[in-house]
């Protein structure tokens, strides 16, 4: 759809909104409208870029304060902590296979299998699964499967969730922005799904689910 | 739009740290931690009211920044705005799991923006950039300038703000809108000058 045919009571309907969008401060199904009208509409993608300009140099005033005292020391730690998750990868690899399998299992892998021949050789060497846990204060309540390619293409599987009805699911790229790419429904707590994304899976930091109040109930990290 | 930039004269760019840390000099690491610590935290504390919490934010994003330092696109903005952003951004998302809200009128910082008095210790520390946004947020009609300092530097919504300061949903948007309307103008100008 070109920008032309877009309602202009629509247009402004978003722009009521839109400030608040640029800091993130939208979320749920308000948002996915929001994002769904600005991959449509020029106008409003420019006049959101420019928000978010502004936005980002008001951050200028942010006041400097020391950090508590270790501040320094605990960010090192955290620091080492992560080149000891790097020489867990070989485990991790093993993860990967069990992954791969229950993707398969859910009926995704056709969806894996197809995405992988696109860029040519076996599908099995260049689907490449990243896979991360599910997690809801604290606690493990399903996996988030990323599969590379063009289109690289996302999975999730709820298996023990305290909440059902509809949720949101949330994109975070590496770049720090936020895209509701699907919703679904949990029965008692369960649900799978698996969705394309537009953008590479390299850039994908982070997916959540949402409720549509616009409350995060799960984040699942997925780090490259 | 300005550059926000942290380093004083004779001292390696932001760019420049930002880039040997991406080669995985360990010196760059702390070098750019103790260069932004003070702003990020200061931001996120800001953000979230909580020093804890606060501090665990602050870290995520030297984390974040660290992992993808060798992406960082300088057409989109600074070093310390890409860092204050990520940070801002870290800080926003826990606020919406968290739920609670600090408030922020006993906040010096929210005091010293929203009223345009500038207290004394802190006047040393305002870089080019702070100067520059606070001449543009000082043209708003103080409800605009409330408006836009607590969605920006507080993470609050319209709706939050609405019931903050007691006013209609409507209003409250009206005024962030028009305030961030206003700012863009205002800061396109300055930036001529
Ligand atoms: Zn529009």
């Amino acid at each position: 759809m070109s920008t032309d045919q877009i309602d202009p009571k629509a247009c402004a309907a978003i722009r009521e909104d839109l400030s608040e969008f640029a800091l993130r401060l939208v979320s749920g199904r308000r948002r996915a409208e929001m994002l769904e009208h600005l991959q449509t509409c020029s106008k409003c993608s420019a006049q959101l870029e420019e928000d978010v300009l502004v936005a980002d140099a008001l951050l200028a005033l942010a006041p400097e304060i020391d950090p508590p005292l270790g501040f320094e020391s605990r960010l090192a730690k955290r620091l080492g902590e992560r080149s000891v998750s790097l020489r867990r990868r070989r485990i991790r690899l093993a993860a990967m296979a069990a992954a791969a399998a229950v993707a398969v299992l859910f009926g995704f892998g056709i969806g894996v299998i197809a995405t992988g021949h696109t860029s040519g050789g076996p599908a099995s060497q260049s689907a490449n699964l990243t896979e991360a846990r599910l997690v809801s204060g604290g606690r493990a309540i399903g996996y988030v499967y990323l599969a590379s390619g063009s289109p690289a293409w996302m999975f999730m599987s709820v298996g023990d969730a305290n909440w059902s009805g509809t949720v949101w699911c949330e994109v975070t790229s590496t770049s720090g922005n936020v895209a509701t790419v699907g919703r679904f429904d949990l029965i008692q707590g369960h649900g799978a799904w698996g969705v394309p994304l537009k953008d590479s899976s390299s850039h994908v930091r982070s997916a959540s689910l949402v409720d549509a109040a616009g409350v995060t109930l799960a984040t699942a990290r997925l780090t490259s | 739009m300005g550059r926000i930039s942290t380093q004083s004269a004779g001292e390696v760019s932001d760019e420049a740290l930002l880039g040997a840390l991406a080669d995985g000099d360990q010196q760059a690491v702390v070098a750019f931690v103790r260069r932004f610590q003070r702003r990020l935290f200061g931001l996120a504390v800001t953000l979230v009211g909580d020093s804890g919490i606060a501090e665990d934010i602050a870290q995520e994003a030297f984390l974040r920044i660290f992992r993808h330092a060798s992406i960082y696109d300088e057409r989109r903005g600074s070093v310390a705005t890409w860092a204050l952003t990520i940070t801002r951004n870290l800080a926003i998302d826990s606020l919406r799991v968290r739920r609670a809200i600090p408030i922020p009128s006993e906040d010096r910082v929210f005091f010293e923006l929203v009223s345009g008095y500038r207290l004394p210790e802190e006047a040393a520390l305002v870089d080019e950039d702070a100067r520059r946004a606070r001449a543009a947020l000082a043209t708003l009609p103080l409800e605009q300038r409330r408006s836009v300092v607590l969605a920006t530097m507080y993470g609050r919504t319209a709706a939050e703000i609405a019931e903050l300061e007691s006013i209609p949903l409507g209003t409250a948007k009206s005024r962030l809108r028009l305030g961030m309307a206003r700012l863009r103008t205002n800061m396109t100008r300055l930036e001529v000058q």
